[in-house]
């Protein structure tokens, strides 16, 4: 194996300290939401400028993969996933730190993560050149089929009921939508400004899964003098090895549905997790189980997103064509050092290339370390942290995250719009990830179903251009049973749980009218647009998104009298402040700076819904807010040079 | 006691007003006083960023900023969204200036509500040229722009194109390709250069434009079979005709220049010295050596050269997509 000729040169004492700071820094970059993998690789470029070939690759292969672990962090213990491949972890991940077992789902974090990201290296090592073919045959009908299965999985993803989680991800599909479309060039449900560059993926995320998450802080610390988030129980390490390894089925159906989403080209590593999710919960002999802390969800889930690092490579380093956006950034750090993708990069830069491959594995190695050593360390500080702190700290990164990603203010309010949504509608049982999974694949089938049209109106027609090949075939058969089973495990637990029961879900009664007027307005906004075909996809999500709302009611009807009044869901009292604070902080931030206002929203927030509020508790929260934000000065606009709202 | 307690509120707020402090000021009377802000109007990682970043890598050197040039990204909207809030939100003090890309944003600007044109954006200096080539898988039967002409005017409305999306440089060459050979070609909007490359690749397409860059770095995995171009590119496809030499009359009009701009309201004697300053960096050693390991080639022009190329390009594109 050539690899073995050029391994010797990672174990250099800078390619060593290259390798220890990076998956260090990237496992906490991970954990803050907005940074993203893509984010942390892009941002770290310019500094491989001044280093030799190797050492910058093995920089940027290090915090590829500590990245995409370290996103599960903030996952697990606040549940906010820090990059979309995450959101997986979350749906389980979370509940059990909520039942005191937070170490014990990071430990399974890192170890499938470690087993998932080696099996991936050594696919990309083993197997490069036909997985490299088989990337290529995928095509316009191709992908679409494969958004298609990313759909079916929609339904089953943590939502209380499969319509709810079907009207959810339609919801989401249509999100995407909005902005202006690459095919056809025309601007859709654009009705402010600050929409017309469409709904960043990274931006409905932090909205989604971080907003809700600041306000239920704020509520608990009201209602909990203690302070604290969750208690936490020790688990010894060594009982988290041996259990995470005694489920083989959960790791094996993870790292093979990263290892093929991740030679995809474009399908993004992305909804490897959701993938992995799905399928560990259809194979599990109690699918009932899963989003209430099984610990088979965090490890499915794991080891797909870090199993996609390495083959997503493959079809980067073979033909320049990568699989993730990540990989998309990756393939600048490549070329920057005179490093084409293709054969040369195994034969004239062959020691270059080893090296940074080998270097993937070593960074695995870092990182199961380093992760496993800070488990028991980050939960129990997260656990300590009160929460009005927590919330106030969480605000900050979100804005200055959702900021960062393409250096706009309109998505910052973006994402607290859609975040205050999903809080609401988090109180009636729909949830966070069908929404983020529809926004995802939203555009990979619209576009591709788009250009499949086009290229099939001038050859054999759509039927035989979509329907044939091998390739369609069997993605078609997998959508046919993922479906087929959706529908039967529905049905044989609606006979298990007593009808009554399930159907007294608070709220289900506005949770249905709501969705039929949300579908109502979504139709009458397609329809009164100018009907070219750019609206034939949004019309075919208004018209699914009003099937859901219907079911939803008539089921609702059934039982319409027999509902008690839930009273109140929504805390609106204890949330009437911090809203104003964080609404007046957004207001100032563009005249006085981000960091000024962030200091002052910070302290706002910490005095406001601390229990104590005499001299003492003032001056600790002014010492924390001071240290926290010059923690952030220090490492983005010093180290990392990112430009801030309002300039400074 | 009670003075104990109260100091360490004093020194903080006295310490966050230090910290804050130096980034506020810039009101100093010579330029640039502060780094200057290089907005580009696409993602990390795309081929103006990855450009952008290696053009502008010397700035702090004193012979020519003496002050670090800062890319930051504002993507959306196929560029829409970055040069719409350059346009109408940036600093005119010369410390905000923007990336430009020819014909895309003059495409936009006549085909869609932008709140920009060349009217009211300054050129400073032009870095790069990546020119539409014309590429085929590695397997097709076509040679030269000849034959897929020829099969085109067989099969009218068959022959299907990728590129990278709509008004952008790649649509614009099939266009006059289409308009010139007196042809009709489906063209396909990829959504990116890389989707689009990727469909030749997998022959899911007959035929592409695409960067010559790009097309350049995939070596013998396509077929590059003319570029769109007034010459020949020497420093990376010397053998490749241009479609003149095959006898088909496609200009220089969708080559993808490269280049930073400012708004208009930018003092004078600002630009003049960012023109003549910018210009001088793109010509430093280290720039031409990263970008030619890059495989970016590059094309330096100076502020007046730009100036006239946008109103050129103008005049041409008015014409082009009016037809349509």
């Amino acid at each position: 194996m050539e690899i073995f000729d050029h391994i010797g040169a990672i174990f250099s004492i800078s390619n060593l300290l290259v390798l220890v700071i990076a998956t260090t820094g990237g496992l906490i970059l991970g954990a803050l939401p907005g940074l993203s993998p893509t984010m942390a690789v892009a941002l770290l470029i310019p500094f491989t400028f001044q280093m030799d070939a190797a050492t910058g690759l093995v920089l940027l292969g290090a915090v590829y993969t500590a990245t995409v672990a370290g996103g599960a962090i903030s996952g697990i213990l606040v549940n906010i996933p820090g990059a979309p491949a995450n959101i997986a972890t979350v749906l389980d991940g979370h509940p059990m730190a909520k039942k005191g077992k937070a170490t014990q789902a990071l430990h399974f974090c890192f170890i499938s993560s470690f087993v998932g990201g080696i099996t991936g290296v050594l696919v990309l090592i083993f197997f490069t050149p036909p997985l490299a073919k088989l990337a290529l045959k995928f095509g316009p009908s191709e992908m679409f089929w494969m958004a298609i299965v990313g759909v079916t999985v929609i339904g089953t993803l943590g939502s209380k009921s499969v319509v709810k989680g079907l009207f959810s991800g339609v919801l989401g599909l249509w999100i995407s939508t909005i902005g202006i479309s690459p095919i056809f060039g025309e601007s859709r449900f654009v009705f402010t400004d600050h929409l017309t560059g469409g709904v960043h993926i990274v931006v409905a995320l932090i909205g989604l899964f971080a907003v809700p998450q600041i306000y239920q802080l704020l509520v608990t610390s009201r209602q909990t003098s203690s302070g604290g988030l969750f208690t936490t129980e020790d688990t010894p390490l060594w009982s988290s090895i041996k259990y995470n390894l005694s489920r083989v089925k959960a790791l094996a159906i993870g790292t093979i549905s990263g290892v093929v989403v991740g030679i995809i080209p474009g399908a993004g590593g992305q909804i490897a997790g959701l993938v992995a999710y799905d399928q560990v919960r259809k194979f599990s002999p109690d699918a009932s189980k899963f989003g209430h802390g099984e610990p088979d969800g965090v490890i499915a889930a794991e080891s797909a997103n870090n199993a996609m690092v390495g083959p997503s490579l493959v079809p980067l380093l073979t033909l320049g064509i990568p699989g993730s956006p990540t990989a998309a950034v990756l393939l600048g750090g490549l070329l920057i050092n005179g490093l084409f993708p293709g054969p040369d990069l195994f034969t004239v830069h062959a020691a270059v290339t080893w090296t940074f491959i080998g270097s993937l594995l070593l960074a695995q190695i870092f990182m199961l370390v380093i992760g496993l050593g800070l488990s028991r360390s980050s939960s129990n500080w997260v656990m300590r942290v009160p929460s009005q702190y927590m919330a106030a700290a969480v605000t900050i990164l979100a804005v200055f995250g959702t900021y960062s990603i393409q250096n706009s203010y309109s998505d910052v309010v973006l994402m607290l719009v859609l975040g205050s949504l999903m809080y609401v509608l988090n109180k009636y049982g729909f949830s966070a990830a069908p929404i983020v999974l529809g926004i995802i694949l939203g555009p990979i089938a619209e576009d591709n179903f788009s250009m499949g049209k086009m290229i099939a109106d001038v050859s054999d027609g759509p039927l035989v251009y979509f329907m044939m090949g091998s390739i369609n075939l069997v993605l078609i058969f997998v959508c046919l049973v993922s479906i087929g089973y959706s529908i039967w495990v529905e049905v044989k637990q609606r006979r298990k749980v007593a009808d009554d029961l399930k159907r007294s879900m608070p709220g289900s009664r506005v949770a249905a009218v709501g969705a039929v007027v949300v579908s109502l307005l979504v139709l009458i906004m397609v329809l009164s647009a100018n009907g070219s075909t750019a609206y034939d996809f949004p019309f075919l999500l208004a018209v699914l998104l009003m099937v859901f709302a219907v079911l939803l009611f008539i089921d609702v009807l059934r039982v319409w009298d027999r509902q008690k009044s839930n009273g109140v869901l929504v805390e609106w009292p204890d949330l009437g402040a911090g809203i104003a604070i964080i609404l007046g902080y957004l207001l100032v931030m563009p005249t006085i700076g981000f960091y000024l206002a962030s200091w002052l929203g910070f302290n706002c927030i910490v005095l406001f819904y601390s229990a104590k509020k005499d001299r003492q508790q003032f001056t600790k929260t002014l010492w924390v807010s001071l240290c926290f934000i010059a923690v952030i000065y220090l490492l983005f606009s010093v180290s990392l040079r990112v430009v801030t709202p309002g300039w400074w | 006691m009670i003075l104990k307690k109260i100091k360490p509120s004093i020194v903080s707020v006295a310490l966050s007003a230090f910290l804050l402090a130096p980034s506020a000021a810039v009101i100093a009377a010579d330029f640039p006083s502060a780094p200057v802000q290089v907005a580009v109007a696409y993602g990390p990682g795309g081929a103006t960023d990855f450009q952008a970043r290696i053009a502008t890598m010397m700035a702090g050197n004193e012979k020519y900023l003496n002050m670090p040039m800062v890319i930051f990204n504002k993507p959306g909207a196929g560029g829409q969204k970055g040069w719409n809030w350059y346009a109408s939100s940036a600093s005119t003090d010369g410390h905000q200036l923007a990336a430009y890309n020819v014909p895309h944003f003059i495409a936009q600007s006549l085909k869609f509500d932008t709140s920009y044109n060349i009217n009211n954006l300054e050129p400073i200096a032009n870095w790069g040229a990546d020119p539409a080539v014309l590429i085929v898988p590695a397997d097709s039967p076509f040679n030269s722009a000849a034959d897929v002409v020829a099969w085109s005017k067989a099969n009218p409305g068959k022959l299907t194109v990728s590129g990278a999306g709509l008004y952008v440089g790649h649509h614009i060459a099939s266009l006059q390709f289409d308009k010139v050979a007196n042809i009709s070609t489906k063209y396909i909007p990829a959504g990116g250069g890389v989707a689009a490359m990727k469909m030749v690749l997998g022959s899911q397409v007959m035929a592409g434009f695409n960067n010559l860059s790009d097309a350049y770095r995939q070596g013998d995995r396509i077929k590059i079979i003319a570029v769109a171009d007034n010459q020949r590119e020497e420093t990376f496809l010397p053998d490749v005709p241009t479609f003149k030499e095959q006898g088909i009359d496609v200009d220089d009009s969708s080559v993808n220049f490269r280049g930073i701009m400012a708004r208009k309201g930018t003092p004078p004697e600002v630009i003049d010295f960012l023109a003549e300053r910018v210009h001088l960096m793109f010509q430093d050693g280290k720039v031409a050596k990263k970008m030619k390991s890059g495989g970016s080639p590059m094309r330096i022009m100076t502020r007046a050269e730009v100036k006239s190329m946008w109103v050129e390009r103008q005049a041409y594109l008015d014409k082009l997509l009016a037809d349509l």
